[in-house]
């Protein structure tokens, strides 16, 4: 029996060496390939750790701004949330955005804007530089939106389809703390939208043509038209061009309240900018060779040219009566045909600022950004007070506030 | 028919030869519009003609509204500027050879409007803000926005008779007929659509006119970002750089005749000379994956056909950097 329980603790004794010696063989292989694994993971990024959304932005650019060590801390950066007056040109921004447009709470003026990559609503106040997230509800890739006066905005996405959807989303009043859910409801697909007081108005396409409806209260139909490829350069009270083309004779045209069209203007590579409250218009016109702008201080008046080049869509009036414009203007000749390959966003522009007077005709520079700014400025708007303008730069869609007044 | 209305008026029948005329005998003249349809506040110029007259011996005398406004040996021409929407110029045109002989002529202007709007069905990518070209087998819609007043009164359009001409031949035409649709001009056709619009009475009339050029659909490409969507506003020109090991990308066909993922569309695309298969269902976006540790330079192709229209020929190639290398190696790894 003491021979058998020898054999019997050798071969025991044995089979746990070698299992012993076969789990550490198995841990050095995992703890080794577990580093490997790690130091790839740190490699691309996966150490930075899960996007927070403690602060008041939340935001793609903040994620991004930590994450990935974006550009930040300069004068121009709207991720600065201290207490300090933005700079007279600030980059409210930097990632890309769907719209943007001012709103007012109190006496306070506020920029809101809508992030692009999420359909998160933000408030900006330029006298603070803070940036302030309003919204919770992510939506993906949101590729034109619309701010209404009241808490409401209009977002327009792509589906899978590639039919794009718009959305009228609507949120708590800015009283409220902390973030907001988004509701939204359909509106259907619509070419082009904005906002008519509180009423939202979309260009909608049908079958037979096209028409310009007004949701909400007011519900009805504002427009109706054989024709589709319409772009509306006024909404409350209607204006409506054709879509632009290098060198393609457009026209505009008033809607009358009874449906009909009344003629504007026509010229080739047509765009237009419609004062807010007169019949003055910024007309521009792309031959295809040269871009050229023309003043039109009234309905019936003689336009008159400007020493200027650049298309009536860099160009915004200011609010009230008053007969001024804000143009951003090529510093260089741009590509040409222009509209044809900016519209495709093959060619982009640096552009500084123009005051115009079209009571004198005068076009005079009015701010010239830094050398290493290239800002090719589009959806130009001004504020009620006539001191800020807000615009896009069509280079990345970042959203950027130049103060008029130093 | 046309806008000026020539009222002419022969006081005394004419005897077979002019020059046996006595003088006071009153002969004809013609009276021309140069445009033949004037716009309003338009700036015109009027010509008379008239065969049994020697007018550059005459004595020629213009009427605007019963004021004389021109007189003048052989003055053949009026620059006249035209009136506001819905007015009515009355010209009379007096010419007097020295024999005596007398030639009169009249006419009304009545400017009017005419607008030429038209759209085509070719592709452009969702919020495109500018017009769509005539691409490939696309059909056109024409809109004529026909101006006609009397006065203050606006011509309904369906008192309204439009004729449609594509170079120059009448293609379609109707009482109230102001939209169109037709289709377009192919590769290196070039049409010329004129609308003629005229009141049924006649006396009212305007022409518009536009030219349209067809065009292959032009192939662009753009990034396709998992967080931003597809990028419209930053197409790949020249030599792209990117820092990225996998991009999505997608070619956008601008003006061709359906939408992308069409089946009838046809994409061909190769990375670094390889043919790379998209996927069935999106075949207008592909992956490009850098190849291990590549950095340097290769070219993305793409050629577009389509199974149900064989002129349909598009195609473009762009170059995209790995890093800052320019030695042309493998650099993509087909998905």
């Amino acid at each position: 029996m003491s021979d058998y329980e020898n054999i019997f603790k050798i071969v025991g004794g044995t089979a746990v060496a070698f299992l012993l010696f076969g789990l550490l063989g198995w841990y050095l292989f995992l703890s080794r390939n577990t580093s490997e694994l790690e130091s790839i993971g740190e490699s691309r990024g996966f150490s930075v750790g899960i996007p927070s959304f403690a602060g008041t932005r939340g935001s793609t650019i903040e994620n991004l701004a930590q994450g990935l060590a974006l550009q930040s801390g300069n004068a121009t950066d709207s991720t600065n949330t201290s207490d300090t007056r933005a700079p007279r040109l600030w980059v409210v921004n930097q990632t890309p955005v769907a719209g943007a447009g001012f709103i007012t709470n109190g006496s306070t003026t506020l920029i809101r804007f809508v992030e692009r990559s999420t359909g998160h609503v933000f408030d900006a106040n330029p006298e603070t530089s803070e940036v302030v997230r309003r919204t919770n509800t992510s939506l993906g890739p949101v590729y034109q939106a619309y701010v209404g006066s009241g808490e409401t905005v209009i977002l327009q996405t792509l589906g899978d389809d590639g039919i794009a959807r718009t959305l009228l989303g609507t949120f708590g009043t800015t009283t409220e703390e902390g973030l907001q859910d988004l509701d939204t409801i359909e509106l259907g697909s619509a070419m082009e939208a904005g906002f008519s007081g509180e009423d939202a108005v979309l260009l909608t396409k049908s079958e037979t043509g096209s028409a310009v409806v007004k949701a909400g209260e007011s519900e009805g139909i504002l427009f109706s038209s054989p024709l589709s490829h319409w772009h509306m350069a006024r909404i409350d009270t209607l204006v409506l061009t054709e879509r632009s083309a290098s060198n393609i004779v457009g026209s505009a045209f008033h809607v009358t309240p009874q449906g009909t069209l009344t003629k504007i203007t026509s010229a080739p590579g047509l765009t237009l900018a419609v004062h807010p409250t007169t019949d003055a218009y910024l007309i521009g016109s792309d031959t295809g060779r040269a871009l050229a702008l023309s003043v039109q201080p009234g309905r019936d008046a003689t336009s008159v040219a400007l020493d200027i080049q650049t298309t009536a869509e860099k160009c915004v009036w200011a609010p009230g009566t008053s007969l001024t414009a804000y143009c951003g203007v090529p510093q260089e000749p741009p590509a040409t045909p222009f509209l044809d390959l900016w519209y495709r966003g093959k060619t982009h522009t640096d552009d500084s600022w123009f005051v115009i007077e079209s009571s004198t005709g005068s076009a005079e520079p009015l701010f010239t950004p830094p050398s290493d700014t290239d800002l090719d400025v589009e959806n130009p708007m001004v504020d009620e007070s006539a001191r800020y303008i807000l615009f896009t730069n069509a280079r990345d869609k970042s959203l950027w506030l130049l103060r008029i007044i130093e | 028919m046309r806008l000026l209305l020539f009222i002419l008026v022969i006081l005394f029948a004419l005897p077979v030869h002019a020059q046996e005329d006595a003088p006071g005998i009153e002969r004809i003249l013609s009276i021309t519009s140069n445009p033949t349809y004037p716009a309003p506040n338009e700036r015109i110029r009027l010509s008379i003609g008239g065969y049994a007259v020697d007018i550059d011996r005459s004595i020629v005398v213009w009427y605007v509204d019963n004021k004389e406004v021109s007189r003048g040996p052989g003055l053949r021409d009026l620059e006249l500027d035209v009136g506001a929407l819905g007015s009515v110029q009355r010209i009379r045109v007096f010419a007097e050879e020295p024999s005596g002989i007398i030639a009169i002529g009249e006419a009304e202007i009545r400017p009017t409007e005419v607008t030429l709007l038209w759209e085509t069905d070719s592709y452009t990518p969702p919020f495109y803000r500018g017009r769509a070209l005539a691409g490939s087998n696309s059909t056109i819609n024409a809109q004529a926005l026909a101006n006609l007043r009397r006065g203050t009164a606006t011509i309904s359009n369906n008192n309204i008779v439009y004729s449609w001409y594509r170079n120059g031949a009448l293609f379609a035409s109707g009482l109230g007929r102001s939209a169109v649709s037709f289709p377009g001009p192919r590769v290196f056709e070039t049409h010329r659509i004129e609308v003629v619009a005229e009141s049924v009475q006649g006396d009212l009339a305007g022409r518009a006119e536009m030219i349209l050029q067809g065009s292959d659909p032009q192939l662009e490409l753009y990034e396709h970002h998992p967080l931003f969507g597809t990028l419209y506003h930053r197409a790949f020109v020249g030599t792209v750089l990117t820092g990225e090991d996998e991009q999505k990308v997608a070619a956008v066909p601008f003006f061709a005749p359906t939408e992308p993922h069409n089946p009838s569309l046809v994409y061909n695309w190769s990375a670094a000379g390889r043919v790379v298969p998209p996927d069935s269902a999106t075949p207008d976006i592909i992956t490009l994956r850098r190849g291990p540790g590549f950095t340097g330079t290769g070219e993305v192709a793409l050629s577009l056909t389509s199974t149900s229209d064989i002129f349909l020929s598009a195609r473009n190639m762009w170059t995209i950097t790995f890093g800052d290398q320019t030695t042309f190696q493998n650099p993509f790894v087909t998905p």
